[in-house]
């Protein structure tokens, strides 16, 4: 399509769900994921109910469990201590907690509410040279059709007896589309592959659906730590249930 | 859900540490009893990841209990109508929640009508 | 032919919706700078903050007491709030911008990751803002400074290692602009005025530089991880000792 026949095709489909936004003059208009989102606890996927652990994660994870546990999920929970969470858990975690998608030409921004993290999506070349691993990874995303295929790498392991145990070898395929119409109306669909050859035997895919927040609602501010401060300033010697 | 279910069962027979789909485990909490209160309130807590309430509770007998009322997130609460005075230490309010196994002054808060007579619910469905 | 009449129509709707929907580039192109990128304090060129600050007694008070243990957030891993995170000049900043917003993030080795949203869009500040960590803001463009404003933000969150302290009523007024610096290249340069009436007996005014780094990454935060290794040490600490009271002594 020529430039001009682009533009005009833009402006007529207007600014709701096409930005326009593009990385060069020849790319066509891509769906925009910007927006609060909210996951959908009944029409999201979850984690496959019995995990395909390779033999070796099994051993290891008997093993882990014959040291550690019981383990008392009340007091000793990594992230009621407010450790926060690594992907792919961010993605397939169902609270009522929204992130935010923000969409630039060169990057996507997903900024969540709960933990505060940020993840960043690079859509221009692959950078090359190491990265040190992160709870968010690095991730590159490209575009089929109105797909955005997004491979994160470079992961933080997760120990063997973690409920999502993983290894530096964790590498997630997304696809994320946009549904303007869907049951609940607009919304956003992740299909997230789960590929670890050291812990599992075969990937799984979640199939994960977020639906568009209503009007005004913004991701709000969430300091994990805020009740220990709280009491902290105010003296009170109430004993928080969960600490 | 039931394939979850299963899979939690599956999970604890083998002693692994069960995945919890909440922010925060809940497993305390027995979500088939409920029980309701009048009382004032001595304490609130109104922040992140979660919410409670410190209440004097008077019996039949009139006899002070102390409960505490266990909810969800300050930002939640916010966004599902809790407006920032609704509630303050003094108040007197209704609350009704299910109890913690153990100690059934322990409460997991599922609605709550204010001194103003506004109400709020929540549920425990939902809880994290 | 028919590509001409459609740069015909094109014409004609410009300056409607085909303006707005041409594109995020072209929509941040038109905007007076481009702030988008990665940048990194220069910690040399970080202007000191006076000897004698204008403190009314209270925040005097304040300051002189100050313990860092009891009173600094981030010794609790809580933030550094606005505007600490943009005087700090140990971690880079990360500034997102939209034809509607401006995203001004820096991660510290805290809990959370500090995420300041400035409104471009013209809609002034609120009256009566909730105090939050990181403040409500609106900016206006004065030709290519961006002007921000920020009020709301949280008593109990301080504005520098020393414990100099500000009110609810703090109001921050930036001015963002971009340089071109023979030597460093691009530079970000944040003129910084604190107007708190509570706190301060006059406006406090500083200066912070920023380097254009594209290749900074923030860094994962490990201070949570600290603390609960160090709570579950403790908790294990007291629990050895106290099973082994109960055992009469032996491990």
């Amino acid at each position: 399509m020529s430039r001009p026949l682009a533009m005009l095709a833009c402006a007529l489909i207007g600014t709701g769900l096409v930005a326009c936004s593009r990385t060069t003059e020849q790319e066509p208009a891509r769906p925009d994921f910007s927006g609060v989102w909210f996951p959908d606890a009944k029409a999201s996927g979850r984690w496959p109910g019995e995990r395909p652990f390779t033999p070796a994660m099994v051993a290891a994870r008997e093993e882990w469990n014959r040291t550690y546990t019981p383990i008392d999920l009340t007091r000793d929970d990594e992230n009621i201590s407010c450790i926060p969470y690594t992907l792919p858990h961010v993605m397939t975690t169902i609270p009522q907690y929204p992130f935010e998608i923000v969409v630039t030409p060169q990057r996507i921004y997903q900024l969540t509410e709960v933990f505060g993290q940020v993840r960043r999506i690079d859509l221009g070349p692959e950078e090359h040279g190491d990265q040190l691993p992160t709870r968010m990874g690095v991730s590159h995303g490209h575009w089929e059709g109105d797909e955005l295929v997004v491979e994160t790498t470079h992961i933080l392991p997760l120990y063997a007896g973690h409920r999502e145990p993983s290894s530096p070898a964790l590498r997630l395929v997304e696809r994320f589309r946009l549904v303007p119409d869907g049951p609940s109306g607009k919304e956003l669909h992740v299909a997230i592959t789960v590929i670890d050859p050291v812990v599992y035997r075969e990937p799984f895919t979640i199939n994960m659906v977020f639906n568009a927040a209503p009007p005004g609602v913004e991701v709000g501010e969430y300091i994990c730590g805020q009740d220990l401060w709280d009491q902290h300033m105010d003296g009170s010697t109430s004993k928080i249930p969960w600490r | 859900m039931r394939r979850l279910v299963i899979a939690v069962i599956a999970l604890l027979g083998l002693g692994i540490a069960v995945p919890a789909l909440a922010h925060h485990s809940v497993a305390n909490f027995d979500f088939t009893k409920s029980a309701t209160v009048t009382g004032t309130v001595t304490y609130f807590s109104f922040t992140n990841p979660h919410s409670f309430i410190d209440m004097k509770v008077k019996d039949a007998r009139g006899v002070e209990h102390a409960y505490k009322f266990f909810t969800v997130a300050r930002v939640v609460m916010m966004r599902t109508g809790w407006a920032l005075d609704d509630l303050k230490p003094g108040d007197t309010v209704t609350v009704t929640g299910s109890p913690d196994r153990k100690t059934p002054e322990f409460m997991y808060l599922s609605r709550i009508v204010f001194a103003s007579g506004k109400v709020w619910n929540h549920d425990p469905a939902l809880q994290k | 032919m028919s590509s001409i009449r459609s740069l015909i129509v094109l014409l004609a709707l410009t300056g409607s919706a085909a303006s707005e929907a041409v594109g995020a580039q072209a929509a941040i192109s038109a905007a007076p700078a481009d702030f988008a990128g990665m940048w990194l304090p220069d910690a040399h060129r970080a202007q000191s903050w006076p000897d004698s600050l204008p403190l009314a007694p209270a925040a005097l008070k304040f300051m002189q007491g100050f313990d860092p243990e009891a009173s600094d957030p981030t010794t609790f891993c809580m933030p550094l709030g606005t505007p600490r995170n943009m005087l700090q000049t140990a971690y880079p900043l990360e500034i997102v911008q939209t034809p509607e917003r401006l995203l001004m993030i820096v991660q510290p080795n805290l809990a959370n990751a500090e995420v300041r949203r400035i409104a471009l869009d013209g809609r002034g500040l609120p009256a009566s803002p909730e105090p939050s960590w990181f403040g409500t803001s609106s900016g206006h463009w004065d030709g290519k400074t961006l002007v921000i404003e920020t009020v709301g933000m949280r008593a109990d969150a301080i504005v520098s290692e020393n414990g100099l302290p500000h009110s609810t009523d703090l109001h921050v007024i930036e001015q963002l602009r971009i340089v071109e610096d023979a030597e460093r290249g691009k530079v970000l340069i944040d003129d910084i005025e604190l107007h708190d009436p509570q706190a301060y007996l006059e406006p406090i005014k500083t200066r912070r530089y920023y380097s254009w780094a594209p290749d900074a990454r923030p860094a994962d935060p490990t201070c949570v991880d600290a603390m609960w290794t160090r709570k579950l040490w403790l908790d294990r600490l007291q629990e050895h000792a106290a099973a082994a009271k109960k055992k009469g002594g032996s491990k």
